[in-house]
């Protein structure tokens, strides 16, 4: 029941007939001892906690700044209803809105799923919803997708990391990222032997990436890295639904993922003192928000 | 290794921006606060390491002061601490260095309406994760992942007896306990862990046995 790779896990559920939402179930009722009425309320409660993020987060005018960001998120959701072309096409700027919502949420105080943490949130949210509305998916089989998820990413922090302050930002918007682009895939109904490779694909695009937060701050960069997360998952569903594989196996990918991460200096491992960070208008931002 | 519940994974549903900054201090001031159990009119939260440095840019004030006044980590009210705070409360806030710590931690002294003074310290260990690692001077070890009571009694032969005796006969399963003392023969603490609830009924049976000073209940903290 507990695996120690997605290998394995796949083994396990061919062998005896199980979806990996099925197999998500019953690991989380063996390890936490809940109800299978339990979890899925409690999905069901964190999935509203979701749409309500992204809600709040796109009116933009209501709740206030961060400390250096602005709010974007509804101007980019307007711009995906006009009438003038997206470069990324309205599907892609909606799905990145509501990534940058929750962001924006998160920043300005207000109630959010860490999923995998409070500075990715954005990702799970911003899939999902889009997925939900392109594809006509029911909240229960978003419910199944949270599940899929949480297993997902329960392997990565097993074999790797889910911390920015140990893996850098591919442990934190590479594992969201990963971990949205698996439960995709999933929920559009693709073969299990195939779902992991959206995992491996979101991993790989996004590893060696590191955590340099100006000021310290969950702002800069966090709220356009939720925008490439989102953005990061929905190009590797499209890619394994047309048949791409990832050449490299995605427990292969995570373990090379911890190398990278145990090979990051601190300064590049969420201490605000490496990448942009470091730069001259990081530094101003630092000294005027905290003074010294 | 471990095997991470996928609750640890998607989730908690908490008050942004940060879990170690935000959700992590509301969490330990919430639980200082019960812990305390009197009503309190005056605060101060002694802030060391990264909590010192940038407890502003993370609204870990707000967490603090929310928790204090009873409003838990996924409670939007948090982010309007200091207007609900008004005339209910005096705070500090004090930046000072509590020496071989976890970079993420505060103590509170917390003071009721009768003028008696309580002291608890706790530290934000990742993920919206919170500890208690002090009551008074006796050090401990409570994270709330439980529901969690805890006890002051006389450190004298029988008293753990007598209390696991009495939940048992509620039916209230102990999960995990650790008994903590300062000095032989003098105050205990006691921290139970337990996977059932304990009603205020129950509450009081246990604290109407001899040599307990003191019943804290803790409801679990909850994802």
């Amino acid at each position: 029941m507990y695996f120690k790779d997605s290998s394995s896990i796949i083994k396990y559920c061919n062998d005896n007939q199980l979806s990996l939402f099925e197999y998500a179930l019953s690991y989380e009722m063996s390890l936490s001892e809940l109800s299978k009425e339990e979890i899925l309320t409690k999905m069901h409660e964190y999935l509203d906690v979701m749409k309500n993020s992204i809600k709040e987060g796109l009116k933009s005018s209501k709740g206030g700044k961060g400390k250096i960001i602005d709010r974007k998120a509804g101007d980019v959701y307007k711009s995906a209803l006009s009438s003038h072309k997206n470069a990324s096409g309205k599907t892609m700027v909606k799905a990145i809105s509501y990534g940058l919502a929750v962001m924006e949420v998160n920043v300005t105080m207000g109630r959010i799923v860490a999923a995998p943490t409070a500075g990715a949130s954005g990702i799970i949210p911003g899939v999902f919803k889009s997925l939900q509305e392109t594809f006509e998916l029911s909240d229960d089989k978003l419910v199944e997708g949270l599940l899929v998820a949480g297993i997902v990413g329960s392997l990565i922090a097993k074999n790797a990391s889910i911390a920015g302050a140990e893996g850098g930002c591919q442990a934190e918007v590479g594992s969201g990222s990963a971990m949205a682009a698996v439960a995709g895939l999933y929920m559009l109904d693709v073969d299990i032997k195939h779902i992991f490779h959206g995992g491996a694909i979101t991993l790989k695009n996004l590893m060696g990436l590191i955590c340099d937060p100006v000021a310290g701050l969950v702002e800069v960069p966090c709220q356009k890295r939720n925008a490439i997360g989102v953005a990061n998952s929905l190009i590797a569903i499209d890619m394994v639904r047309s048949g791409m594989e990832s050449y490299i196996p995605f427990d292969e990918v995570v373990e090379a993922m911890k190398k990278v991460g145990n090979l990051m200096p601190s300064c590049h491992r969420e201490t605000g003192t490496g990448g942009i960070a470091n730069t001259e208008t990081g530094i101003m931002y630092n000294h005027k928000i905290f003074g010294e | 290794m471990k095997n991470y519940s996928v609750f640890d994974i998607v989730g908690p549903d908490m008050i942004g921006p940060s879990s170690s900054h935000t959700a992590g201090a509301a969490k330990i001031s919430f639980m200082a606060s019960r812990i305390f159990g009197l009503d309190i009119v005056e605060v101060k939260f002694e802030l060391h390491g990264s909590f010192s440095k940038t407890y502003k840019g993370h609204g870990s004030d707000k967490a603090l002061l929310a928790g204090i006044m009873g409003i838990r980590h996924n409670d939007s009210r948090l982010r309007d601490a200091y207007i609900i705070v008004k005339g209910r409360l005096k705070y500090k806030f004090k930046k000072v260095d509590l020496g071989e710590v976890h970079p993420n931690t505060v103590r509170i002294t917390m003071t009721s309406s009768t003028g008696e003074s309580g002291v608890v310290q706790g530290s934000s260990i990742g993920g919206g994760n919170a500890i208690i690692t002090k009551i008074n001077d006796i050090d401990v070890e409570i994270d709330g992942e439980y529901d969690t009571l805890i006890t002051a009694h006389k450190d004298k032969p029988g008293m753990i007896s007598k209390l696991s005796y009495a939940l048992s006969q509620e039916h209230i399963n102990i999960a995990f306990m650790k008994v903590f003392r300062e000095i032989k023969g003098k105050h205990a603490i006691m921290v139970l862990e337990t996977d059932d609830k304990i009603s205020k009924e129950s509450l009081k049976h246990l604290k109407s046995i001899k040599g307990v000073y003191k019943t804290i209940y803790i409801p679990k903290g909850g994802h």
